[in-house]
C-alpha cells in the first residue's frame, strides 16, 4: 500500500466541492481498522470546517474526538483547537451537549473538548 | 693439367675474397661511413651523416679553428634539429587530429543520446491532492477503496 497516496485521496476528499465527499470519508475512512487512516480522515474532515464535516467527528460515537484510539482522538482534539474559524466547531458542541438523545460518554467528551478550545480562543 | 682438390679450390677462392675485401676496406677507409646503423627518429630516416669518423674527429680536432668546419657543425645541428622540430610537429599535429576527432565522436553520441532521451511529466504529479481534487468523488471513492484493500 502506498500511504502518501491514500494520504492524498483523502486529502482531496476533504476538500472536494462535491457533499458526497463526506460520505465516502465517513463510509471508508472513519470506519477503518486502521489507526493511520481513521487519523488521516478525521484530520480531513476537520479541516474542511463544514457542518456535516464536523457533526461525524464530534457527534458520532467511536469517530473523531470519540475514537477509542487515543491517538486518534488527540489528532482531531488537536485539529479542532488549530481551527481559525471555531464557530462552527463550538455551535456543533453545544449541540451535542444540549441533544438529551445523545450518549453520556460523547457528551462528556464534547464538554471537555468545548472548555478547551474556549480556553483556546 | 694440375689437379686440384676442392678443399684446395675453396681454401683459394676464400683467400681471394679476404684480399678484396681488405682492398675495399682500405679505399673506404678514408670516405667514412654515412649513418652505418641506419638510425631513424620517430620514422623518419636521417637524411645527412650527423655521425663522424674517427679520422674526421682527429682532422677537426687539428684545424678546430676553421670557419667552415664551424659552419658545417652548425648546419648538421641544425640538419638534426629541424629533423627533431619536424617530428615533433608531426606528433602534435596527429595528437590534435585525434582528439578533435574523437571530440567530434563524442559531441555527436552526446546529441544522438540527448534526441533518443524523453522526458515526461506526466506522472509526476498524477497522484498530487491538487490533480486528484479536480476528479469526480465516484472515482475517487473507487481509489480509495482500492487502496485501502491493501491495508
Amino acid at each position: 500500500m502506498s500511504l502518501r497516496k491514500v494520504s492524498n485521496i483523502i486529502e482531496a476528499l476533504g476538500r472536494h466541492e462535491d457533499k458526497d465527499a463526506i460520505r465516502v470519508l465517513c463510509d471508508l475512512g472513519t470506519n477503518h481498522h486502521s489507526d493511520e487512516i481513521r487519523e488521516l480522515t478525521a484530520r480531513a474532515l476537520i479541516k474542511r470546517n463544514s457542518k456535516e464535516a464536523l457533526e461525524v467527528v464530534i457527534k458520532n460515537k467511536g469517530k473523531g474526538i470519540n475514537d477509542l484510539s487515543a491517538r486518534v482522538a488527540m489528532t482531531a482534539i488537536n485539529e479542532l483547537l488549530a481551527l481559525k474559524e471555531k464557530e462552527s466547531a463550538i455551535q456543533i458542541l453545544e449541540e451535542t451537549l444540549s441533544n438529551s438523545e445523545t450518549e453520556q460518554e460523547v457528551q462528556d467528551t464534547a464538554r471537555s473538548v468545548k472548555a478547551l478550545m474556549s480556553f483556546s480562543s | 693439367m694440375e689437379k686440384i682438390s676442392p678443399l684446395r679450390a675453396s681454401l683459394k677462392a676464400f683467400e681471394q675474397f679476404k684480399a678484396q675485401r681488405a682492398q675495399k676496406r682500405q679505399e673506404n677507409a678514408g670516405i667514412g661511413a654515412t649513418n652505418p646503423f641506419g638510425l631513424t627518429f620517430k620514422g623518419n630516416i636521417v637524411q645527412m651523416d650527423v655521425f663522424e669518423s674517427q679520422n674526421k674527429k682527429a682532422e677537426n680536432s687539428s684545424n678546430s679553428n676553421s670557419i667552415k668546419d664551424g659552419f658545417n657543425k652548425a648546419g648538421k645541428l641544425a640538419a638534426s634539429a629541424w629533423v627533431s622540430t619536424k617530428n615533433s610537429f608531426n606528433s602534435i599535429k596527429q595528437s590534435i587530429i585525434s582528439f578533435g576527432s574523437r571530440l567530434k565522436e563524442n559531441t555527436i553520441n552526446a546529441w544522438d543520446k540527448l534526441n533518443k532521451t524523453e522526458i515526461s511529466f506526466t506522472g509526476l504529479f498524477k497522484d498530487s491532492v491538487s490533480s486528484l481534487q479536480k476528479r469526480p468523488v465516484g472515482e475517487l471513492e473507487e481509489m480509495l477503496k482500492t487502496e485501502l484493500e491493501a491495508v
